[in-house]
């Protein structure tokens, strides 16, 4: 039986939900020899701003069960350095590419997805309003009237559509993402990391050197498929779910609660195979389950 | 990113036990470690779900059908390693990382291995030998003698290893810099090591003061291997921030840059203090 994979969303079209996390899949060209893009939906590429940024001194990430914690700070070689040096590998990608946008400003963020605009292969612009590991990183997400006047604020700036890329520690998720939709958000991304911490008993210090450090991995999914469950059901724009899908198990419990689509991150660092065979293990569902779309699973979740 | 990576599926062949802790896994995979240079590593994930993330290692030997590493058992990761039987499926990816300069004709090559920072130097001994320009000396130090890595490997190559032992159970009893200090070193020998930062920070240092050239590979928690993550981030040198391949950078990224660097690039001093 062939099963259509394809989802569409709000414009975005791909070949099948399953997309890359940002920070996780870099610039493309990290992985280009270990994953096969022709076979997955697309990659968002790590966050870029304004300026080139070092990023936070080492040690930057720990393991810890079922999961890790990273601080890594929003490394990155700038978007001037972005455009001339990544984008050309990017350029080649069988796959729909995301750019990930950020900045420390409204300005910065609009500046840099103005200068994304001329850039084709870039099909949407992810706004990264959700970092964990920088001051003021997730201002604009944690505030519903923030993340409406930021996504606003861009949407003036760029004619690519938008992603929005939540945090799961704003007071209030559900308003931040309506504010998003109310903004002109094309969808929302859910979610960014939860801030953690592991400490070295023997010498009382931190194990990462930002002291706090983002959580991810598959420890942190049930906490990521409530929030797009309850984001999906208030919001009418399409939901990408993100949050420690490691099979193709994983990510049909998000599309079943309603995002259209998933990424895939700490997952891909434990195994480069992991997004193909989620890709792999969909379209074998669904044939067993004798469904031919895989975009009819969105939402059919019967608590 | 080197263009002959691929990720495979190997089979845990021999899992052997050299002390309490320390091991050698032999791994079976057909074509996977045909062009691996000397100082490269692979990622190895243990079995299961748990833990999560693979583990990067060294090639000690690496051929057609095998690949061998050595490993000492300091976490989660290491532990679910060494239990794994003989013919336990392993995901692995690799060759990775820039290895070791290939010897030059006319240096001397000195090379020096601590405890774990053994396996990749054996290699490099073995792709020098058959070269034909084998090291004049090479330096191992463990533990203890039941823990050194490499000994067989060392003798099939002809190669009579310099010994150092903290228990003084074979060799001398001390470190691997004490023999390294007794070496003729100077302008026209190239001193290649590996092992405990501390180990690398003194080699470092007694190697430049003489005006060898020095390159050391370093160890870093690692999540993809592949340059994506940014974890593996070691502090540049004021020295080399200045011109060279890490101009203007805070940081290098083992994973892509090392795991093997000259020994003017990296500030180890800075390393020691945050970790």
């Amino acid at each position: 039986m062939a099963v259509d994979l394809a989802v569409d969303l709000n414009g975005l079209k791909l070949r099948n939900p399953v997309l890359l996390a940002s920070g996780c899949v870099g610039y493309g060209h990290e992985y280009q020899h270990l994953v096969d893009y022709a076979k997955i939906g697309g990659i968002v590429t790590k966050s870029v701003s304004p300026l080139p940024r070092p990023g936070n001194p080492p040690p930057r990430i720990w393991e810890t069960p079922a999961g890790m914690l990273n601080a890594i700070g929003l490394e990155n070689p700038g978007i001037d350095r972005f455009l001339s040096e990544k984008l050309p590998l990017l350029n080649t990608l069988p796959c729909a590419v995301i750019a990930s946008v950020v900045g420390g400003t409204m300005d910065e963020f609009a500046d840099v997805a103005a200068k994304m605009d001329g850039a084709d292969k870039i099909e949407a612009l992810e706004l990264n309003i959700s970092c964990p590991n920088v001051s003021h990183g997730t201002d604009f997400g944690r505030d519903p009237a923030a993340a409406e006047t930021i996504v606003k604020h861009v949407r003036a700036r760029t004619k690519k559509p938008i992603l929005v890329k939540m945090t799961p520690e704003a007071p209030d998720v559900v308003a931040v993402a309506r504010a998003a939709e109310k903004g002109g958000a094309h969808a929302i991304t859910l979610c960014n990391t939860w801030r953690g911490l592991a400490i070295d008993v023997e010498s009382g210090r931190p194990r990462i050197a930002n002291v706090t450090a983002g959580y991810s991995g598959p420890a942190v999914r049930p906490l990521a498929l409530r929030l797009t469950w309850e984001v999906a059901k208030a919001v009418s724009i399409p939901v990408i779910g993100i949050g420690g899908i490691a099979t193709a198990n994983d990510a049909l419990e998000f599309l079943m609660v309603g995002a259209s689509a998933v990424q895939v991150g700490t997952a891909l660092f434990a195994d480069p195979a992991a997004p193909e065979q989620i890709v792999e293990g969909l379209g074998e569902f669904c044939a067993r389950k004798k469904i031919d779309r895989v975009a009819s699973l969105v939402k059919s979740f019967r608590p | 990113m080197n263009e002959n990576v691929h990720r495979a599926v190997a089979i845990l062949e021999q899992n052997r036990t050299l002390a309490d802790g320390v091991h050698v896994l032999v791994l079976a995979a057909p074509g996977w470690a045909r062009d691996v240079k000397p100082g490269q590593f692979a990622m190895i994930r243990a079995p299961g779900p748990e833990p999560l993330l693979a583990r990067p290692m060294a090639f000690m030997t690496a051929d057609e059908k095998h690949a061998s590493f050595g490993m000492k058992v300091v976490g989660r990761g290491t532990t679910a390693l060494s239990l794994a039987p003989a013919g336990t499926e392993l995901v692995v990816w690799g060759p990775l990382g820039k290895g070791f300069a290939a010897p030059a004709k006319g240096a001397r090559h000195v090379l020096v291995g601590g405890g774990i920072g053994v396996p990749p130097l054996v290699l490099q001994a073995a792709a020098m030998t058959k070269a034909g320009m084998p090291p004049v000396s090479v330096i191992v130090g463990a533990r203890t003698k039941a823990e050194l890595f490499g000994r067989e490997e060392l003798k099939k190559l002809k190669l009579t290893p310099k010994i150092a032992t903290d228990d003084g159970s074979d060799g001398i009893k001390g470190f691997v810099t004490e023999l390294l200090k007794k070496e003729d070193l100077g302008p026209g020998v190239v001193v290649q090591a590996c092992g405990p930062t501390p180990m690398l920070l003194a080699v470092q240092k007694i190697a430049l003061a003489k005006g060898a050239r020095c390159e050391l590979s370093l160890e870093a928690r690692m999540g993809c291997g592949v340059g994506a993550c940014r974890g593996c981030m070691v502090p540049v040198s004021a020295e080399a921030k200045k011109s060279g391949r890490f101009t203007g950078r805070e940081y290098l990224c083992l994973c892509l840059d090392g795991p093997v660097v000259d020994a003017t690039e990296v500030d180890l001093e800075r390393n020691l203090g945050v970790h």
